[in-house]
């Protein structure tokens, strides 16, 4: 890929972070090569504090870079033109609280240099579009925040953009919401736009972007198309309509004596998720630097609810749920079910604690090991309803 | 509010508004530094200047990014009941002031601290609303990231800036509008309600609160002269080798530090000589360049009553000249002159200095007669005691004269001591090139001290509704600069730095020309390398600040002195161009380099 044909080309970016004696810090993004191609949705992932948000913010000039070059619709990122051909929606709502609807997409529009009767006519479409035409005269202050995220992604829009950059463009929203939005993204890259998304919402992603690049601890993991990340090369799977034993049979004799027609053949997919989880584990293995977040180590020891047999309790409950947790990511790629079926996990870990209460002090316990109990439950249930879907 | 499409580049824009500082900047220092150093200035000068300040600040406004960031700014003030609170507040002090201030038990002086604490009050609420505005408005951006939004929208940082200060200045405007039309509602309420006010006390409202009038201070005396010739005259009655023996014990024996001491203390000598008169003896001032702006108004009146004992009548006046006479006012009536002494209603009371023969007194009764009131103008002086005198009264004769044709005002006067007092002359006491003379007799048993400060002629010069719209609007200039320093500071460091940085400016400007003096005069007397340092700070600092005890109408207008239209543009001139816009400059640099994210790793 060339850099004259890039929308956003970024070559070598490092941004390290001074303190007040220019001191150096933290390396937030270390040698970066990004390209994001005209009519693409690109997706940035990566961890907590991976340094997506410093590079969005870099690219869009709110940050400078502390070596290597940005490139943004053939300018550099401080250059005020180029702004006129980029929409911008930051990871939360920076709206002006005290400005309704109308007021905020009408500020942003005279910052255009559009007319009345122009900002008008794209406010009234936009309001449409997001379903806030009704609320247009309440202030944003007292929007939700799923209803911020929406104004916002209407003010993003107000310049017809060629480039779009969504940062966390989903969070808040609701189900319905999230859906329009995804669809939102597909129509307007097939309208030509370019988009460059970045989240944490794994799913919205795989299902809005043509390519996405993994980021850890400042540096680029992977790169690449999503069909072409997420295939796995040494499969094969056939999708067809429902089949006996007997057809099952048959297929098999068929397959391996080949030439016989298929419905559907395609490469089994890794989920992106897996895909996202293995890439950060590999990254822990090597023991790459990160100033972002790691996994969560032990729970720190300070935390203590009770005392004696309690906190006992307490210590088996935190090492299950570790044993529980750390299942996916010490082997993410690991398909099939997990060695310990759910149920039994739970079933095991709400009986526990009530065996290994003393009998004579049952008020004072319980309270506690309803809690524990809880989050435990949460915790696995998030779990298994992330594997399950 | 319609937008009118710019078809500007931001670049482009940026070259236009650089290229008109540059001038407005140029054209101001070239007078204004001059200005500085003592030489004249010819008036057009701070016209060029203000025709270019107002080019400048109708491009700013035109740039459409400026102006939406503007209008944004004004709604976000408003929408945060910031003008609300000090509405309420302003409303509060203003309501509250006229009734637990009556000042000297007169209406004069009533309004004299209305307007003296209303103004007051107003520039102080204002700044500080300014202030926190100011400093919060940009930091509050960057703090709460609605600047991410904002400055990733084509627009220029400069512009933002800019079009934060000029919303502010908006706001202030409409502020400052709304809150001086109430304290004018207020003092003009006052004026209007007491018709049972004594005459001296009307006079003093009329003249010296609802008045806009010119000062003029006696010329120079001539010390130096004064001082040789006291020399020569001691050298010749040969006392001046024995004063400067005594002079020498008291100087250890050192001759030259001792004839300077003896030069200092003639120097005093005569300057208090001067300043002072004796019981029975006389003093003089001369003063030129006394304009006496108004022409006479002429009316009808008709005689009510002669008092001939007293050579005094009544008159019933026809509306204008009520309107517009003043008691204590000279008068003319045929060829008599005389002055009003008492206003009851449309019925005045005349006072005739040469008798009532040349009226013919037996036919006057129910006569209708022309009746002409001249211009004045005020001798106005404090009187200090040096000697003992009784009841703390100056008595003495005033006169007040016309050089070129001897026309002559006399008064014999009684006045409190150490309060300012008012002599009202007829303008026919200036001559055509504006030269005026005053002499005092003393009166009274001891000898008193008017110094050269104390005394001088106020004339008529404009009216008050004007001289008050000048006044407004120099408040206005305080807090241009005041909303350009507190924005640009917010624009760089937090809220609670940026008030700091604000609030240590503040007290500088408020007091710099006492600084500026101190230090000049430590500089004098010692020489040292610590004295020269403060001067070089308090020389770049008086370049640096406005100096508000000088640019703030205050004083002034409570003593009802004008404010020329000339101060006034030069004031602004060289507010804006010298100092806001550096303030400004400096802040869009650092906006420009500025990081507005912060790196969250």
């Amino acid at each position: 890929m060339n850099e004259a044909n890039s929308v956003i080309s970024v070559r070598r970016l490092t941004k390290v972070f001074r303190d007040f004696w220019m001191r150096e810090k933290v390396a937030a993004v270390t040698d970066l090569d990004l390209d994001v191609r005209p009519h693409e949705v690109f997706g940035l992932l990566g961890p907590n504090g991976s340094g997506k948000s410093t590079t969005i913010k870099m690219i869009l000039g709110l940050l400078f870079p502390s070596r290597g070059q940005v490139n943004v619709l053939g300018s550099l990122p401080t250059d005020v033109a180029v702004k006129s051909r980029i929409g911008f929606l930051p990871e939360e709502s920076y709206l002006y609280p005290f400005l309704d609807a109308r007021e905020t997409l009408d500020f942003y529009g005279r910052l255009f240099k559009q007319n009345r009767r122009e900002r008008r006519r794209r406010i009234d479409m936009l309001l449409d579009m997001v379903g806030l035409s009704g609320v247009a005269y309440r202030r944003v202050g007292e929007y939700s925040k799923g209803m911020q995220r929406r104004i916002g992604l209407a003010q993003a829009l107000i310049n017809d953009p060629d480039l779009l950059i969504l940062d966390e463009p989903t969070s808040g929203m609701d189900p319905i919401g999230t859906r329009q939005f995804k669809d939102l993204i597909r129509t307007l890259s097939t309208r030509g736009k370019t988009i460059l998304v970045s989240s944490h919402l794994l799913g919205d992603v795989e299902d809005t972007c043509d390519r996405v690049c993994v980021l850890y601890g400042g540096r680029k993991r992977a790169e690449g198309g999503i069909n072409d990340l997420l295939a796995q090369k040494d499969h094969t799977q056939i999708t067809t309509g429902a089949l006996s034993d007997e057809d099952l049979a048959a297929v098999n004799e068929l397959l391996r004596q080949r030439g016989k027609s298929v419905l559907d053949v395609s490469m089994p997919r890794d989920r992106l998720e897996s895909l996202f989880l293995r890439i950060v584990s590999e990254a822990q293995q090597q023991k790459i630097a990160t100033g972002g977040a790691v996994a969560g180590g032990a729970v720190a020891e300070f935390l203590r609810v009770g005392t004696g047999e309690d906190q006992n309790v307490i210590e088996q409950l935190v090492r299950k749920v570790d044993e529980a947790q750390q299942a996916p990511s010490v082997a993410p790629a690991e398909a099939g079910p997990k060695p310990q079926p759910r149920k039994e996990v739970l079933e095991d870990l709400i009986s526990k604690p009530h065996t290994a209460n003393a009998p004579s002090e049952p008020q004072k316990t319980e309270p506690v090991d309803v809690d524990a109990d809880r989050s435990v439950i949460d915790s696995l249930l998030k779990d298994s309803k992330a594997e399950d879907e | 509010m319609t937008s009118m499409p710019s078809s500007m580049s931001g670049s482009r824009a940026a070259w236009v508004v650089l290229i008109e500082s540059a001038a407005l900047v140029v054209a101001t220092a070239a007078w204004a530094i001059p200005a500085a150093m003592g030489s004249a200035v010819p008036p057009w000068a701070a016209g060029v200047s203000v025709v270019l300040l107002a080019l400048e600040l109708a491009t700013l406004v035109w740039i459409s990014g400026i102006r939406a960031v503007a209008i944004q700014t004004f709604h976000q003030c408003f929408r945060t009941k910031v003008g609300l609170a000090f509405i309420v507040l302003l409303a509060v002090s203003l309501a509250v002031l006229p009734l637990i201030m009556k000042g000297d038990g007169t209406l004069a002086g009533q309004l004299r601290t209305l307007l003296s604490y209303g103004t007051g009050i107003i520039a102080m609420l204002l700044s500080l609303v300014t202030i926190f505005l100011g400093a919060s408005i940009v930091s509050n951006d960057v703090r709460a990231k609605h600047i991410f939004i904002t400055i990733t929208k084509p627009l220029p940082r400069w512009q933002y800036l800019l079009g934060r200060w000029l919303g502010l200045i908006a706001l202030n405007a409409l502020l400052l509008c709304v809150s001086a039309a109430a304290l004018y509602g207020v003092a003009q309420y006052l004026r209007s309600r007491d018709s049972e006010l004594n005459d001296e006390d009307r006079r003093a409202v009329e003249t010296e609160v609802f008045a806009a009038r010119g000062r003029v201070q006696a010329d120079p005396v001539d010390v130096d002269s004064l001082v040789r010739s006291r020399l020569a005259q001691l050298r010749q009655e040969g006392k001046l080798e024995e004063a400067l023996e005594a002079w020498g014990d008291r100087a250890g024996g050192k001759k030259d530090v001792a004839e300077q001491m003896l030069m200092q203390e003639v120097y005093k000598q005569v300057v208090e000589a001067v300043n002072s008169v004796g019981p029975g003896r006389m003093m003089a001032w001369k003063f030129s360049n006394v304009d006496t702006a108004g022409v006479a108004i002429t009316g009808q009146a008709t005689v009510l009553s002669v008092e001939r004992a007293d050579e005094r009548i009544w008159v019933r006046c026809d509306g204008d000249l009520v309107k517009n006479t003043p008691p204590f006012s000279p008068v003319r009536i045929e060829k008599s002159h005389g002055r009003i002494i008492s206003i009851k209603g449309s019925d005045m009371l005349v006072q005739f200095y040469g008798g009532l023969a040349q009226l013919n007194p037996l036919s006057l009764e129910g006569r209708q007669v022309t009746m002409h009131v001249d211009p004045t103008i005020q001798v106005t002086y404090k009187a200090r005691a040096t000697g003992e005198i009784p009841d703390n009264m100056l008595a003495g004769q005033w006169v007040v004269r016309n050089p070129q044709t001897g026309a002559i005002h006399l008064e014999n006067r009684n006045d409190v001591l150490n309060r300012p007092a008012t002599l009202t002359v007829s303008g026919q006491t200036v001559s055509d090139d504006g030269r005026v003379e005053v002499m005092f007799a003393n009166g009274s048993p001891g000898s008193v001290k008017i110094a050269r400060e104390d005394i001088s002629i106020l004339y008529p010069a404009g009216s008050f509704g004007w001289n008050y719209v000048r006044a407004t609007a120099l408040m206005l200039l305080m807090l241009v600069f005041l909303s350009a320093l507190s924005v640009c500071a917010g624009s760089f460091v937090s809220f609670p730095v940026a008030c700091m940085i604000c609030f240590t400016m503040l007290p500088y400007s408020m007091a710099r020309s006492f600084l500026t003096d101190a230090v000049r005069a430590s500089v004098r007397v010692d020489g040292d390398v610590m004295a020269i340092l403060g001067d070089l700070i308090v020389k770049t600092m008086s370049v640096l600040l406005p100096d508000f005890a000088v640019s703030l109408p205050g004083e002034t207008l409570v003593d009802g002195l004008r404010i020329s239209w000339l101060f006034l543009g030069q004031t602004a001139a060289v507010t804006i161009a010298m100092r806001t816009l550096l303030v400004l400059a400096v802040g869009c640099l650092l906006l420009r380099r500025r990081e507005l994210a912060r790196v969250q790793v």
